[in-house]
């Protein structure tokens, strides 16, 4: 122990050879690496590697089943004029706008409600869990049916009930974008209704007693203790739905291919189109990238104010 | 604090029992781990779905002899292995008829060219489309693949599709159907042979005929008749047709009505004409349509609107063989219809062809395989267990027995393939939604075909 003390003292300008750093590093956590080396290796070919290929691609013309050639900066060029593309990222925004904040509301209002310390509280958790993991096909099969754009569609026929006449739903681009949000709100209010009851259970229960005491009501408590409390929890739900917002795909593809008039061409079913459909890889990846950058300043943005950390 | 303790502990223990030991025990699991790697990635080779491979037993080959000499060096020369995909043609009860099928073309092809060992798969519907461009771009594809008129000029047009006008002078090219094997045309090169076709038309519900007065016997031929109907139809409260104008825009909605008013989306010379007269013409007869709710309100997004025809809404449903099968399972009494003539007489066909690829290290052996599963005794055999309709003329025969595949097979011979383009498919959702703009009343016709020919024109210009 001394020994190794003075030497460490004593090179204190020169470092330890590198050699016996990494034997030192080896044998104290010879283990941990052996376990991260199947990790690492699929990070690095399925997630590391596509990423940097695909911005090599996105300076190339590539038809994936034809020659990849060098076209510079010609696909960065095409996007800045491309109206679709822009069309694309507003309405991928006008999705987000109609999605973020009630999945967030909803969530939170689920978990309020499943944190009342009755029988049932465990029965209805897994009830408004269920759609989180039904399969989106069917959940799609099932919303086409509901929003059937006639007289004899379900919602139609509630909607009559009130003397209000058979919307498009679908087949009108106005509305086409309001119902595939509220399609995906239905599907993820589950899982943002675990992450909030989590939170809402990690809050100590000796504020609100408190609170009590100082004679503050319900909607007082919610709003002063609750609420903010559950800030690092707002930011993480903010965080993943906004990354799953920007990324929708599914429904688009399902239920309205992008339509009506491209109401519901989202970017990535762009992406889609330009990459698999049309057989322009290079283009896609050019989209695909500049979906990286937005996600990225959002998140970063997020990060700055709801990122703040938390004193109780 | 418990991470340092247990730290310091690990540390002691090494220090205490050894440095070797724990060195040795990384080693041992780093080992274990390589070794459940390598035999992940060779396991996932090893799995295929084959369905059947070369030589099986079965029955003894049908008679193969079509009298034709190759007309490539003698059928002994060629050696090698060829792999075909293909797809489930058929529903779960006739699989096995329809393995029966491939293996006697397989135990005939290897009757003419025993050195050559065909390789059959037999890919899902659903994946095929990403299949084929992954195994294609990764060079493992197979040596002769299905496709459809859509795919082939986009295909061909990569160069990953081998001509095969060297092989076909012994192949009888004329006893195709024209549209059939235009099909396959692309560049004036022939990249594909035919060996099923589709056809659609209007199919009438024979009790809404006759509730609007009509005779399901003399049903309509030219559109002013269609068009006298429907106002019928509409008048007592049904739909006169569907228009699915998502999924299936724009071959089974614009364009039968478009060549049948004597336009089309591309002329012979490859210009754009689909907003000439023709054109703008029909899209003002769609317009019209939605306008006089000769066709649902939700035309402009809906995939499907077999659910209206079948609870008897719809006078007429635009369908094919399969619409067929269904109607008479529901035991609905139809009638099916002629393609409607304005200025000619034309209706939508898809067609099943079979190609060759560009990095087939065997071309000879896999253009000779396509020859022989086109052939007039193969497509008999095919399309009689499939219950479409050859695409070879001499084979029309198979179906005389049943009225609606009769009728199917005479309209079939006018039928088209769609746009033998490349740009056939990135076109579609570009004319779709020039379409909703105008049914949404956004755009008057002229605008919208106007925005569609502009349309497909950027297209042309991407290539």
């Amino acid at each position: 122990m001394k020994a190794y003390a003075t030497a460490d003292t004593a090179n204190v300008s020169a470092k330890p050879g590198l050699a016996a750093r990494l034997k030192k590093e080896w044998r104290k956590n010879a283990f941990v690496y052996v376990v991260l080396v199947p990790v690492l290796l699929h990070f690095l070919v399925f997630q590391a590697f596509p990423l940097g290929f695909s911005f090599v691609l996105s300076f190339m013309d590539w038809p994936i089943i034809g020659k990849a050639e060098f076209a510079g900066f010609k696909n960065w060029e095409t996007f800045l004029h491309d109206r679709l593309a822009w069309k694309s990222i507003g309405n991928t925004l006008l999705f987000s706008l109609y999605y973020i904040l009630p999945t967030m509301g909803i969530g939170l209002l689920l978990a309020l409600l499943v944190s009342v310390r009755s029988k049932l509280a465990g029965f209805f958790k897994s009830v408004y869990f269920v759609p989180v993991v039904t399969s989106f096909v069917v959940i799609s099969g099932i919303w086409a049916w509901i929003f059937k754009g006639n007289d004899t569609g379900i919602f139609n026929y509630v909607l009559s009930w009130f003397g209000i006449g058979p919307q498009l739903f679908f087949s009108d681009s106005k509305q086409a974008m309001i119902v595939l949000a509220s399609l995906s709100v239905f599907k993820v209010c589950g899982s943002t209704m675990v992450y909030y009851y989590a939170g809402l259970k990690s809050i100590p229960g000796h504020l609100y007693e408190a609170a009590k005491i100082d004679g503050a009501s319900g909607w007082t408590m919610f709003w002063r203790i609750t609420f903010v409390l559950l800030l690092p929890i707002h930011f993480y739900v903010a965080i993943f739905t906004t990354i799953g917002s920007f990324q929708i795909f599914d429904s688009a593809f399902l239920l309205t291919s992008g339509g009506p008039n491209y109401a519901t061409t989202t970017i990535v079913y762009y992406l889609y189109q330009e990459g698999f459909v049309g057989l322009r890889m290079g283009y896609a990846s050019v989209l695909a990238y500049v979906l990286f950058f937005i996600v990225l300043i959002l998140s970063l943005v997020q990060r700055k104010f709801l990122g703040k950390e938390v004193h109780y | 604090m418990n991470q340092i303790s247990i730290r310091n502990s690990v540390a002691t223990y090494s220090k205490t029992e050894g440095k070797v030991c724990m060195f040795k025990k990384g080693i041992l699991l780093l080992a274990i781990l390589v070794w459940s790697l390598a035999l992940a990635a060779c396991g996932s080779n090893g799995n295929r779905d084959t369905a059947a491979s070369s030589p099986p037993a079965s029955p003894p080959p049908s008679a193969s002899a079509s009298g034709e000499s190759s007309g490539t060096p003698a059928g002994e020369a060629l050696s090698g292995e060829i792999t075909v995909w293909a797809h489930p043609y058929v529903s779960e009860e006739k699989a096995s008829e329809l393995k029966a099928f491939w293996n006697a073309v397989i135990q005939d092809y290897n009757a003419k060219y025993p050195n050559v060992k065909v390789k059959y798969e037999e890919i899902p519907w659903k994946e095929r489309e990403q299949k084929i461009l992954t195994a294609i771009a990764s060079g493992t594809g197979p040596d002769v693949f299905y496709q459809i008129p859509d795919q082939v000029p986009q295909f061909a047009n990569q160069g990953v599709l081998a001509p095969l006008d060297d092989y076909l002078a012994d192949a009888d090219l004329a006893d195709f159907n024209e549209g059939a094997l235009r099909a396959g045309n692309f560049g004036g090169k022939q990249y594909a042979l035919p060996i099923l076709q589709e056809t659609q038309t209007l199919i009438y519900n024979a009790d809404i005929v006759k509730a609007i007065g009509e005779d399901p016997a003399k049903l309509p031929t030219t559109w002013d008749e269609f068009n006298a109907w429907a106002e019928k139809a509409v008048s007592k409260g049904y739909y006169a047709r569907d228009f699915a104008g998502a999924e299936a825009c724009c071959n089974a909605t614009l364009y039968p009505l478009l060549w049948q008013k004597g336009g089309d989306v591309l002329a012979e010379n490859g210009s754009v004409i689909l907003d000439n007269e023709a054109g703008v013409a029909t899209f003002q007869y769609i317009k019209d349509m939605y306008d006089k709710k000769w066709i649902p309100a939700d035309s402009v997004s809906n995939k499907d609107q077999f659910p209206e025809f079948l609870s008897g809404k719809m006078m007429a449903i635009w369908g094919s063989g399969y619409t067929v099968n269904v109607l008479n399972e529901e035991k609905i009494n139809y009638v099916i219809g002629e393609p409607l003539t304005d200025k000619v007489k034309a209706t939508f066909g898809t067609v099943g062809m079979f190609v060759v690829s560009e990095k087939s290290k065997n071309k000879a052996a896999a253009a000779e395989f396509v020859k022989l599963l086109t052939n007039k005794e193969n497509q008999e055999a095919f399309n009689k267990l499939t219950n479409y309709i050859p695409a070879r003329k001499s084979a029309g025969s198979i179906h005389d027995g049943d009225e609606v595949m009769k009728k199917m097979t005479e309209i079939a011979a006018v039928s088209r393939p769609g746009i033998v383009s490349p740009v056939a498919r990135t076109i579609m959702p570009k004319i779709q939604a020039e379409i909703a703009a105008m049914l949404e009343g956004a755009k008057t016709p002229q605008e919208a075909a106007g925005a569609a020919a502009q349309a497909v024109k950027d297209e042309l210009a991407k290539l």
